[in-house]
């Protein structure tokens, strides 16, 4: 069942009257059983790999709790010193170990197999023709569950959690089961957080006129992203970039920029319509996106754009990784050989590079993805060590900080993020024969040259896409769009009515559905 | 306060619900163009007066068929619920639907529409089923030969289905935003043209001649309704060249007709008997009659209704009134395409088709 389907609005619709109808202490039930059967859709086969998950988590992260809470109890029953409980968290912390490690192989190893098994395999291969070993290893046609990327980093997250005692782990299987299935962020994320989360979802929830309609409007606006912007967009952009010999100049500047509104216009429209699913449910799910295109570097980028994935690397990979055993020996190593500020920084450098190839490996099974995730890493790094250089200029140049320069440094910094997401379409090589011949080869007359029509869209439609992405750009710049509706429920309702209808109309009559169109899938869901 | 608060709830309701109906009403295809089909199955409803005879299937009854001539030279009342490439499925929940307001003495059965049980394009399951009632019959109908890709709400709502067309919008989406006017003549549509048989495609040899077991499953379902109601169920092959009836097709007709004691007409045998001539009779070739040669496959269907029931009805003065009225719209149709076809050698509505 996709987000966007006549059969997860009916589903949604009657969910909605049932759990509001039901007793407050059953909510989170109807949610579960909700859930497994938005999963359920989907095939049997798909909802085996959720409930291991789910059930090895629980189980694990239950055992670490009663070790935790034992430890706890015999600390306070011995009435230790601060050194005997320091050495006695020590031997805790290794009973506790194991656990962890095993809940952390077997699911990320669950999402390896499934998800990289034949990116393996294919680069076995590719070793053994190299070493002329006569040896093949064939394809394997494995079934890829649903947004298994994002529940597996929910579930990890949670054990990991418990493992650092930053909260009591849950009892109740079936509790924990809505955690890690809750179906409207199942197949685009946001991951959340067990914290974050358990209020959310176990809370009485009783109707809330103003909370169904602000979720409603929300799923509108991201309906709006999706079916007017990025489905009349993503068939365009798929051409442009799918054949880059043909469409080169102008055309692959339009591709990069074109394909950036596409993924953002997916991307945060799926979002959209998530939380507003969640919020007519009475959930609040954390935030994702934050006005990514206003940022004015690439660093602040990334804590605007796909905010929950950023945040749980920062928290499970950055920080362990940077205070690891093995960064503080690269960092000795380093400081030996060049000096102490590049000891100091060996650290933060590892930690970076551990970051972004996950977040590229995490993207897709592909080399593409880990080139994607390394440009994006040295641009940080580079910007990083010239964070000194930048704040002698700002000092030295007044007109820096004005509102000209700051819209600069806004247009540079989407240009900057246009040109890294080429790695994730193009190969490595051509990215930069594409860039090289875009600089030098753009003339505004080869969009009349015929090439423009084969990309499938009519006038009218550039047209609608153009008023539309402006207007979606405008929501963005004025402001965050929950502020938005917020102010719009304060406003006479004929208004409130007649802009919710309006922006209904431009759905129901200019979205990209129906006969004639691909159900198309959101680019995430694929994660 | 809470009076307010209903009263405007309503009304937010009601000018939606109003919005949409019109949006609705305009986004929908007229088809009152080159492409007429789409009107035939609704015209049913402005019926006013019952029939004797029901004629059920696709273009080989509602091309071939005139229920004017049948009533003028045999008193028989009659209505031909066809559209374009009907399915049997179709035909059968349309026949269902029909038995529910009336119960004629024969239902005709175009048995052409045994070659093909699912659908090939989605247009024409629109043109059948947006001009049906909603009823049991149009849900099930759908549920049965609705295309992979097409969707049950879409019906429901066909503003879904078209709602891109807010863009193709032309003169004729206002003009017959309120009323489309009449296309057909009891289900009969006609064409006053001429193009005389050429040369037609060979016919290609099949694999397997036998009939889909749904398609069967139909035709049985058919005969036990009509059976049920003591109607005569009659089977007919419209006088057709192409696309070609094959032997192997009728042999089984011809089988199941006589095990189950059925009238089966094959007009292909009786082309000499019913006077067609395929340089005069058709205007697409030999595909289908115009009206010279649905009025000649009238005058021979004619005595084989009243042997299965039809009785004459002319001198019912009311329905010899509705009848009349129904004449003078037929005749002066007929005479101006007639006109328009000596003046332009096409019929100005169909240009586009030369």
């Amino acid at each position: 069942m996709f987000l966007v389907s006549y059969e997860f609005m009916l589903f949604l619709l009657l969910l909605t009257a049932v759990y509001y109808l039901a007793p407050k202490r059953f909510q989170w039930i109807l949610l579960l059983a909700a859930s497994y059967l938005f999963y359920l859709c989907g095939g049997p086969v798909y909802v085996v790999y959720p409930l291991v998950t789910t059930f090895t988590t629980w189980f694990l992260a239950r055992k670490i709790g009663t070790v935790t809470a034992d430890a706890r109890r015999h600390i306070k029953e011995m009435k230790l010193g601060r050194e005997e409980k320091k050495a006695y968290n020590q031997t805790v912390r290794k009973r506790k170990k194991p656990l962890l490690l095993l809940g952390l192989f077997l699911n990320f190893g669950i999402l390896a197999v499934l998800k990289y098994m034949n990116f393996v395999l294919q680069n076995t291969n590719g070793l053994l023709r190299f070493f002329r070993v006569p040896m093949e290893f064939y394809a394997v046609g494995w079934l890829l569950p649903l947004g298994i990327s994002y529940y597996t980093f929910q579930s990890m997250g949670y054990l990991i959690d418990v493992y650092n005692g930053k909260y009591e782990p849950e009892q109740n299987p079936a509790r924990f089961a809505l955690f890690v299935s809750f179906f409207p962020q199942l197949v685009a994320g946001p991951i959340s957080r067990f914290d974050q989360m358990k209020e959310e979802l176990f809370a009485a929830h009783p109707f809330d006129f103003r909370q169904v309609k602000l979720g409603a409007e929300r799923m509108l606006w991201g309906y709006f992203k999706k079916l007017v912007i990025a489905d009349r967009l993503g068939p365009a952009v798929s051409v442009i970039i799918a054949s880059p010999a043909e469409y080169n100049g102008i055309y692959a500047f339009l591709g990069m920029v074109g394909y950036t509104v596409w993924m953002y216009a997916d991307f945060a429209g799926g979002i959209d319509i998530v939380i507003g699913a969640a919020q007519i449910l009475g959930v609040k799910l954390p935030e994702n996106f934050d006005r990514p295109f206003l940022a004015s570097s690439l660093a602040e980028f990334w804590r605007r754009w796909h905010m929950t994935l950023m945040q749980w690397l920062r928290e499970y990979i950055f920080f362990p990784v940077s205070t690891s055993r093995l960064s503080k020996k690269i960092s000795v190593l380093t400081g030996k050989i060049f000096g102490k500020k590049a000891s100091q920084k060996a650290p933060v450098y590892v930690a970076n590079i551990v970051v972004w190839l996950v977040a590229g490996i995490w993207h897709g099974a592909s080399w593409k993805f880990v080139a994607w995730g390394m440009a994006n890493c040295v641009v940080m790094l580079i910007s990083a060590e010239l964070a000194g250089a930048y704040r002698s200029w700002h000092k030295r140049f007044a007109w820096t900080d004005t509102k000209g320069y700051r819209c600069f440094t806004v247009v540079r910094t989407f240009f900057l993020f246009c040109c890294l997401e080429m790695f994730e379409y193009y190969p490595f090589t051509t990215v930069f024969a594409m860039f090289g011949n875009m600089l030098t080869s753009s003339r505004i007359s080869q969009l009349f040259d015929g090439r423009m029509a084969a990309l499938g869209l009519s006038a009218s439609d550039w047209r609608l896409l153009g008023v539309s992405v402006a207007v979606m750009a405008l929501g963005a710049v004025f402001r965050r769009f929950h502020g938005f509706r917020e102010k719009l429920d304060q406003k006479p309702v004929w208004l409130q009515y007649a802009a919710v209808f309006g922006l209904f109309l431009v759905v129901l009559l200019t979205g990209a559905y129906g006969h004639g169109y691909d159900a198309s899938q959101f680019i995430y869901n694929q994660f | 306060m809470k009076r307010k608060k209903l009263l405007t709830l309503l009304a937010v309701v009601l000018c939606s619900v109003f919005l949409l109906a019109a949006l609705q009403r305009l986004l929908m295809p007229k088809y009152m163009g080159l492409v007429v089909e789409g009107n035939f199955i609704h015209e049913y409803y402005e019926e006013t007066s019952d029939h004797d005879v029901i004629f059920l299937g696709d273009c080989e009854v509602y091309e071939n068929i005139s229920p004017i001539v049948l009533f003028r030279e045999f008193g028989i009342t009659s209505y031909i619920r066809g559209s374009a490439q009907q399915l049997i499925a179709q035909s059968y929940y349309l026949l269902e639907e029909t038995l529910k307001t009336e119960t004629p003495r024969a239902v005709v059965f175009s048995v052409s529409a045994m070659q093909q049980y699912e659908q090939t394009n989605e247009t024409y399951n629109r043109m059948t089923f947006d001009g049906m009632r909603w009823s049991s019959s149009k849900f099930n109908a759908i549920r049965e030969t609705a295309m992979e890709e097409e969707h049950m709400i879409e019906y429901l709502f066909p503003l879904l289905r078209f709602h891109s067309r807010y863009n193709q919008l032309e003169p004729d989406d206002f003009r017959y935003f309120l009323r489309r006017g009449k296309v057909t003549h009891n289900g009969y549509y006609m064409r006053a043209d001429v193009r005389p048989v050429g040369h037609l495609p060979a016919v290609r040899r099949l694999a397997d001649y036998s009939f889909d077991e749904r398609a069967w499953e139909y035709l049985d379902r058919m005969r036990s309704l009509c059976s049920e109601k003591g109607i005569a169920f009659i089977l007919i092959k419209a006088p057709s060249l192409y696309p070609a009836w094959h032997d192997q097709w009728d042999e089984q007709i011809v089988a199941y007709a006589q095990e189950h004691q059925l009238t089966y007409i094959n007009c292909i045998d009786a082309i000499d008997s019913i006077g067609i001539d395929f340089s005069q009779d058709t205007y697409d070739g030999g595909l289908h009659m115009n009206v010279y040669g649905a009025e000649k496959l009238s005058r021979y269907l004619g005595p084989f209704l009243l042997e299965a029931g039809a009785v004459d009805r002319r001198d019912d003065a009311e329905l010899a009134a509705v009848w009349a009225e129904k004449g003078l719209y037929y005749d002066s149709m007929k005479a101006q395409q007639e006109e328009e076809f000596a003046q332009f050698g096409y019929l100005k509505q169909f240009k586009t088709e030369e």
